[in-house]
Parts: structure tokens; C-alpha cells; sequence
């Protein structure tokens, strides 16, 4: 799977699209450090021109609850 | 710890363990929370208990309620009630006996006892609410929560878990793998009881009298060299990671054998190349609890640039203060935040700057600081006050510290040299292992069949040897070994209990 939630994740982490899937997370990709979650914060926001809230950002856990936050903001990814 | 104490948590262990064959989850639970209960009382005594069942009911409670409205004022009402209990036990004693004029009655808070493992199941709960907060998908019953609280191998010092990772495993209706979990937690135990009764013991009272760690810290000396604070730093940095990787290992065997998977603590953390790897291999069950719960929430409230290394910072102060009302935990968690933003800053400077050293030369040289200037840290962690912590500091940072004679005995400087030596020599043969297998296994294995097909009879033998030694290593047959390796070490550790009453109570039972 590499669309475009995928791909911010791929360019901020700078890990090969094709190592992440939607239970990517901290504990399984070393690059998601602390860090780089704001870096990813900032990105998202920035490529679907949206704002998250503190709420939205904590439940981003993995790849796939990064995408439920999106599609409930009306955001298709 | 006496012979009876030793019985008793036999026991539990027994109970618990025959409990992973009861099929019903909902009995296996209970039996496992009977068992908790009565570790707990046993360790800590009927009023702490109380407490503890009192702070499962608020969090379950508030977790309900915060389920059908998940907003932020209920949250931080569940939190704050939280961090007020454990600041009454934990802060407000030391924090009111050193309050200048204070007119509180000193005695009352004298009476107050920290109960055992508050720091831990606060936490817990913590996460609890957090993750509920965050609309995770969970539904515990009163049971299945109290257990998550009160788990007995977890519920005195850690690893601090997580309620989506434990809420299945207490459920699951099928556990068939009971001889690979009694493989791996025996030989977690086993690991656990050398690294603290052997290695750790060793480090804290020395090879000979007065010359370890206790003493080194705790004896009033002449004005210590640079080099014996070194020596004390690195020292101590074993000793604490032999004592907590020691416990967290037992635990996490002790919970392995009843089928139950809890989290990591330790992943070998002094091979770590940056201070930010570090902590992702450090306490990782503490460290990964504040990431989620203080830096994220902290980090999101504003989007300048510098704002997540400051939230950064106040995380690993946090970190620091969780282990007590100190001014030395604060400024280890200070020191911590500051090693973090400085190592981000200086490869942001090395992205700029284009500088490169050679990989092999850049890795060395970017361990070796990253395990000196942990060591170095530890010297706010282990100083009995503020004064004594930076009077060590000074004599690290004072040239003419280092042609002083050296203070610390010659034995103290041969066993941290021994430690030293050994671990990384262990760690280094583990990796080339890895390595080796990883290369060249499937190459030496097909080799061996081809030898053990062939017409010699000693071709043939070797290469069966080889296929039976890769069998037993491979296949973790190692639960034939474990029981032998788990009566040797009781019988040592039995042995020490004996003999001795000087063995240190783990450290981080203290908090």
C-alpha cells in the first residue's frame, strides 16, 4: 500500500514506503521517534491542510489510526 | 528476603502457573487476582492493599465514565485525582518536612508509608485513562482491571503495561504453547537471578570490604579524582542496569510462564550509538509511558519549531521526578533533557555543515560518548544529595582533578574494569553470533546434510552433530536445560540468603 498518507510517512521517516502498512508504529519503526511524531504532526497538517487537535495527535498510535483520525475529518486518504 | 517469604512466592508461582491450564478465562483471572491480592498483603500489608483496590475502582470508574465522554476536563479530573494520591504518599512527606517555617505538624507526615509499587499502578492507571481518553477500543471488566492493576509480578516495580496489550492475553481461551513459555520464562529467570544476586551484588559490596559502589558513594572521603568519579559513574551504571534488567527479567518470566507476555525493559542499552536510541532501550516501558502521555500531549500544544525540544526537556524532568521528591532526580532529568536536545541540535549542525567522519570512526566515537556521558548522569542519580553530585561533577570537569591520587581502593577499580570488559566483550561475541547466523547458517546446514548423507562414517557423524546442535539451539529445545540452570541459581541465590543479610533490596523497589 503506498498512498499518500503512506508517502508522508515514508518522506518524514525516510524509511522505504514499501516497510509501512497501517499497524506500522513506534515499536515497530525505529525511526518514529518522539521527534519525528511532531515532524509527522506538522507534515500531515501541511499536505491535507488540516489542524489536529492534542487529541487527534495522541491517538495517532499507528499508521491505520493516523488514517481514521484523517477520515474523520473528511479527509480521503 | 527470608526462607518463608521465598516458600510463599514459590507458591503463588505454583498457583498462578497451574492456572494457565484452567480453560475458562473468566476463573483463570480470578485465581491469578486471589493470587496477586495475597502477594500483595503479604509484601505490603492490608491498609496498602486497600489503597490499591481503591485506586482500581477510581480508574475503572472514571474510565466508564470517561467512555461515554471522552472529554479533556473529565480526563484531567482522573488525572489530577491520580497525581493527588500518589503526592500525598510519594511528594508531600519529603516536601513538607524541608518546607522553611512550616507549621504542619511534622509527626503526621512522618507516619506516612509509601505503599509498595504506588508509582507503578498509578501509572497504570494512568495509561488506563489516557488510552480510553483516546478512544482506544477497550471494555475490562471489574476483574479483568483489578488484575491489570494488581498483577503480582508487575505490580511492585514494573515494566509499567498497557491495558490493549494485556486485556487480550487475560482472555484468550487457547493457550497450547506451554512448553515454549516455560522455556523462555525459566530461562528469563535464571538470566534475571545472576544478573542481580551475582553481577549486581558484586558491584554494590565489591569483591573485597568497602571497596563497591555502597561505599564509594556512601563513605566520607578525601576529595575524589576525575577518575574516580568515572569509576563511581560507570560503576554504578552497571550495578543499576545488572539490579533492574535483573528484576524486570524475573518478572517477565515469572509472567511468561503463565502464558502472559508483558513488556520489555531493557534492550541492551549501553550499546546504544545516540542518547535518543538510549532511551528507547532504557526502562522502555517507563520511557515509552512518558513519550505518549507527557511529550505528545505537551509537544501538540503549540507548532514552533524549538517548542518539542523544550517539551523535550520538561518530559525528561518528569521522568526525573517520578523517582522521588529529589533535587538530584530533578537535575538527572534535566541533564537527560539537556544530552537529548544537545545530540538533535549537533546532527542538525552536521546535516548544515556537511562534516562526515568515516562510518566505522563516526559509530565508535558516537557510542563511546553516548555511553560516557550516560555514565556521567548517573552521578545525579546515585549522589546522596545536590552537594555531593556536583562536588563529583567539578572533579569530572576540573583538569587538575586528574593528577590527584586516586581515592577508591584498587580492588573497586579492577571489578568495574572486570564488568566493563566482560559485558562488552559478551555483548560484542553475541553480535558477531547474530551476524554469523544470519550469514552463514543456511550455508553451514546444507553442508552438514550434505556430509551426513555421505559414505564415511565420520563425515556422516559430523555432519548429524552439526544438524542436532543447530536442532537444539534452533528448535528452543533449551526448556531441557532450564529446570537444571533454575535449581543451580535458587540454590545459590538460597545460599546467599543464608549467608548474608547484606544483599541490597533491588532499587527500584524503592520508588
Amino acid at each position: 500500500m503506498s498512498d499518500a498518507l503512506i508517502q508522508v510517512f515514508s518522506e518524514v521517516l525516510q524509511v522505504d514506503p514499501g516497510q509501512l502498512t497501517d499497524e506500522s508504529s513506534p515499536d515497530t519503526v525505529k525511526e518514529w521517534d518522539s521527534l519525528a511524531a511532531m515532524k509527522l504532526v506538522v507534515a500531515i497538517e501541511e499536505k491535507f491542510n488540516i489542524r489536529l487537535s492534542t487529541k487527534d495527535i495522541m491517538k495517532m498510535s499507528t499508521i491505520g489510526r493516523a488514517r481514521q483520525v484523517l477520515q474523520n475529518k473528511k479527509v480521503t486518504v | 528476603m527470608t526462607v518463608e517469604a521465598l516458600v510463599i512466592l514459590c507458591a503463588i508461582l505454583l498457583v498462578s502457573y497451574a492456572a494457565r491450564f484452567v480453560p475458562e478465562p473468566k476463573a483463570r483471572q480470578w485465581i491469578i487476582l486471589a493470587a496477586s491480592y495475597f502477594f500483595y498483603v503479604h509484601w505490603a500489608g492490608w491498609w496498602f492493599l486497600l489503597i490499591l483496590i481503591a485506586s482500581s475502582l477510581l480508574n475503572f470508574l472514571w474510565g466508564s465514565l470517561l467512555r461515554r465522554r471522552p472529554t479533556p476536563g473529565l480526563l484531567w479530573i482522573g488525572v489530577g485525582l491520580n497525581v493527588l494520591l500518589l503526592s500525598f504518599f510519594k511528594y508531600l512527606p519529603p516536601l513538607a518536612s524541608q518546607w522553611p517555617g512550616s507549621s504542619w505538624e511534622p509527626d503526621f507526615f512522618k507516619s506516612i508509608v509509601l505503599p509498595l509499587g504506588i508509582s507503578f499502578w498509578t501509572f497504570q492507571g494512568l495509561s488506563y485513562l489516557f488510552d480510553v481518553y483516546r478512544e482506544e477500543e477497550l471494555d475490562p471488566s471489574l476483574a479483568e482491571f483489578c488484575l491489570y492493576m494488581a498483577f503480582w509480578p508487575t505490580v511492585v516495580s514494573g515494566p509499567v503495561c498497557r491495558l490493549p496489550k494485556m486485556l487480550p492475553q487475560f482472555r484468550q481461551v487457547e493457550n497450547s504453547s506451554w512448553r515454549d513459555d516455560f522455556s523462555v520464562g525459566a530461562i528469563r529467570i535464571v538470566q534475571g537471578l545472576f544478573l542481580k544476586f551475582v553481577l549486581a551484588y558484586i558491584l554494590s559490596s565489591g569483591l573485597t570490604s568497602g571497596a563497591g559502589v555502597a561505599a564509594g558513594f556512601d563513605e566520607i572521603a578525601p576529595a575524589r579524582s576525575g577518575l574516580d568519579v568515572w569509576a563511581l559513574a560507570i560503576g554504578f551504571g552497571f550495578q543499576i542496569f545488572f539490579d533492574f534488567a535483573g528484576y524486570s527479567n524475573m518478572v517477565i518470566g515469572a509472567a511468561r510462564l503463565m502464558g502472559i507476555r508483558i513488556p520489555e525493559n531493557f534492550d541492551r542499552p549501553y550499546l546504544s550509538p545516540t542518547p535518543a536510541i538510549f532511551w528507547t532501550r532504557w526502562h522502555m516501558s517507563l520511557s515509552f509511558w512518558i513519550r505518549d502521555y507527557v511529550f505528545l500531549p505537551l509537544a501538540a500544544l503549540r507548532r514552533h519549531p524549538r517548542w518539542p525540544y523544550a517539551a523535550m526537556v520538561i518530559s525528561m524532568v518528569v521522568f526525573g521526578f517520578w523517582h522521588g521528591a529529589k533535587l538530584t532526580y530533578i537535575a538527572w532529568g534535566l541533564y537527560h533533557g539537556a544530552l537529548l536536545v544537545g545530540h538533535r541540535m549537533g546532527q542538525q549542525l552536521k546535516r548544515w555543515d556537511g562534516c562526515a567522519l568515516p562510518q566505522t570512526i563516526g559509530s565508535f566515537l558516537s557510542w563511546a560518548a553516548t555511553f560516557l556521558l550516560v555514565s556521567l548522569g548517573y552521578i545525579f542519580f546515585r549522589a546522596n544529595d545536590l552537594d555531593q553530585a556536583l562536588d563529583l561533577f567539578k572533579a569530572v570537569l576540573t583538569p587538575a582533578s586528574y593528577a590527584r591520587t586516586t581515592t577508591l581502593p584498587r580492588d573497586y577499580y579492577l571489578l568495574v574494569g572486570l564488568m566493563a570488559g566482560g559485558y562488552f566483550t559478551y555483548a560484542g561475541l553475541a553480535q558477531l553470533v547474530a551476524l554469523w547466523t544470519a550469514r552463514y547458517r543456511e550455508g553451514v546446514l546444507s553442508f552438514a546434510h550434505a556430509l551426513s548423507a555421505g559414505r564415511t562414517a565420520g563425515r556422516a557423524v559430523l555432519g548429524h552433530t552439526v544438524l542436532t546442535l543447530d536442532g537444539v539451539v534452533s528448535k528452543n529445545r533449551w526448556w531441557l536445560l532450564a529446570p537444571a540452570c533454575g535449581l543451580l541459581l535458587v540454590v545459590t541465590a538460597l545460599s546467599f540468603f543464608g549467608q548474608t543479610s547484606s544483599i541490597a533490596p533491588f532499587i527500584y523497589t524503592l520508588f
